[in-house]
């Protein structure tokens, strides 16, 4: 009877440190999406001073200013879903490279310490976005594997726990910037 | 960075002079140790035999014996000591700080000074806090836009122990070997530590939910270079400030920079530097006793060493200055 009892406490004791896992797995991957949504509005914030800077030199590329001012305007509405957040901030890091490949063309811009200080400023910032975006996949690769592997993921299915997708760039965006294309916008 | 050939041209034009000087000292430091080290070992064993002949036999007796060789052996050691130092002392401050100088003349040498002990303490690499501590070859100075200095170092801890009714001590060493630091180029907070990666190149899988219970070292960060995981195993107070500070960039250079040194590296980025430790019994600089400074290869050794030190900075790319700290 002793042995018994033995044996139900130690699978207690299983399951419940599998559930404590999986809850720790799931809220590190919350955690660390917090972290990239800090650094996304810290880059937001930066957006405004980027523009402000660039558009009296920048003439030619008032079409992309404009659109990175429209997409940042509906970034920090705050009605996005996670999702749509995701989708957005691609389309940002897409454009504000193009803003940086064009800058080369305008050598008194590249030159001006308001710029030079902003430009490592945005340098520290999108690292850390790339840094955090890392941080974010190797959570949810580890959440995801005690999802779907032995003997975890018969506790996952208990508990409704479903993997998450990893941070992807859309294939249209895995596409080289056509800077030819962008000089004659 | 200077080069091999441009090296010998220095050697050529202005070091003839003293490597001539030099090796006469270790022609006459090394003659000198060798006839005392003779003399004591013929004494030793003399009065080994006339313990023998008083005794009888060897027998019960063997370690009798054994003594006064034993003597003869830690005299002429420390006899070796004291008899090069001069010559040793001459050799850093003539030619070991010229090629520190030919490396750049604005590197400064100290041939009896070392990291300090604060920087030791603060990367983080060692749990021991050290009881003893020190070092030398201190080279240091500043490379484009990073700070950096470098020494061989040894830290030693006091174990106390019981014997009878005493407290004795003894000494038990920390760490003995080679410390680098130098500016890292991005500000960050918290501490990151690349350590050697034993446990998952034997145990894999295993090895890797073993690390991730070494809980004073912080939390085990699982990097995506597979060729990097292999080697090294990182903990860190933050995942996001780990990936931050080791870009996929700065794991690819760490990976080459441990293969130019075959005694293997631990890495620690912490209050903005980073620590480059390699634990070794091998001095670094120090003069040749018994083989002649007249052959180049010799010179050769100390000027790589010296480069191998120095590029680290070149190799981890620390020059590279675009984000907020210049």
């Amino acid at each position: 009877m002793w042995i018994a009892i033995g044996i139900i406490v130690a699978v207690i004791v299983v399951i419940a440190l599998m559930f404590n896992s999986l809850v720790g797995k799931k809220n590190q991957v919350t955690n660390v999406f917090g972290t990239i949504d800090a650094l996304l509005k810290k880059r937001y914030d930066l957006l405004p001073k980027l523009i402000t800077t660039v558009k009296e030199y920048m003439k030619h590329e008032r079409e992309l200013l404009e659109k990175v001012t429209e997409l940042r305007a509906k970034a920090v509405s705050g009605n996005l879903s996670d999702d749509e957040q995701v989708d957005l901030d691609n389309k940002i890091s897409k454009m504000l490279g193009g803003i940086m490949v064009a800058v080369e063309n305008y050598p008194d811009l590249k030159a001006s310490e308001n710029f030079m200080q902003l430009q490592r400023t945005m340098n520290e910032v999108e690292e850390q976005i790339s840094a955090a975006r890392r941080a974010y996949n190797a959570a949810v690769t580890d959440y995801n594997n005690a999802v779907e592997m032995l003997p975890t993921n018969i506790v996952a299915a208990i508990m409704s726990y479903r993997t998450k997708k990893v941070f992807e760039i859309p294939e249209e965006q895995r596409q080289d910037i056509d800077t030819e294309a962008l000089f004659k916008k | 960075m200077r080069t091999l050939q441009e090296f010998k041209k220095f050697c050529k034009s202005e070091l003839t002079e003293d490597i001539y000087a030099l090796e006469q000292e270790r022609e006459g430091a090394s003659n000198r140790l060798i006839f005392m080290g003779f003399l004591l070992l013929a004494g030793a064993a003399f009065v080994s035999f006339c313990l023998f002949m008083l005794v009888g036999s060897v027998g019960k007796n063997w370690k009798m014996l054994a003594v006064p060789i034993i003597a003869a052996i830690g005299i002429s050691a420390w006899i070796s000591g004291r008899g090069t130092s001069k010559y040793k002392s001459n050799f850093k401050n003539q030619l070991i700080a010229k090629i520190v100088r030919f490396m750049d003349p604005s590197f400064f040498y100290n041939p009896d000074g070392c990291v300090p002990e604060l920087s030791f303490r603060s990367c983080g690499v060692f749990t021991s806090t050290p009881d003893r501590y020190g070092g030398e070859d201190l080279v240091s100075g500043k490379i484009s836009s990073t700070i950096f200095q470098f020494s061989e170092v040894y830290a030693e801890q006091k174990i106390p122990y019981p014997q009878a009714f005493l407290i004795r001590c003894r000494w038990m060493p920390i760490f003995q070997g080679f410390l680098f630091v130098a500016d890292f180029n991005k500000s960050f907070k918290g501490r990151v530590l690349v350590l050697p990666d034993f446990a998952q190149r034997l145990m894999g899988r295993i090895g890797q939910s073993l690390q991730s219970l070494n809980k004073p070292r912080g939390q085990l960060v699982k990097l995506e270079d597979d060729e990097f995981e292999k080697h090294f195993v990182v903990y860190a107070d933050d995942q996001v400030q780990a990936r931050y500070v080791l870009s996929t960039s700065l794991m690819h250079r760490i990976n080459n920079l441990s293969g130019k040194w075959k005694e293997g590296i631990c890495l620690s980025f912490a209050d903005s530097k980073v620590f480059l430790v390699i634990s070794s019994r091998l001095d670094f600089l120090e003069p040749p006793l018994h083989s002649t400074l007249l052959d180049f290869e010799v010179l050769q050794t100390y000027f790589e060493t010296l480069q191998l030190a120095i590029g680290v900075v070149k190799d981890l790319n620390l020059n590279t200055r675009i984000w907020t700290k210049e």
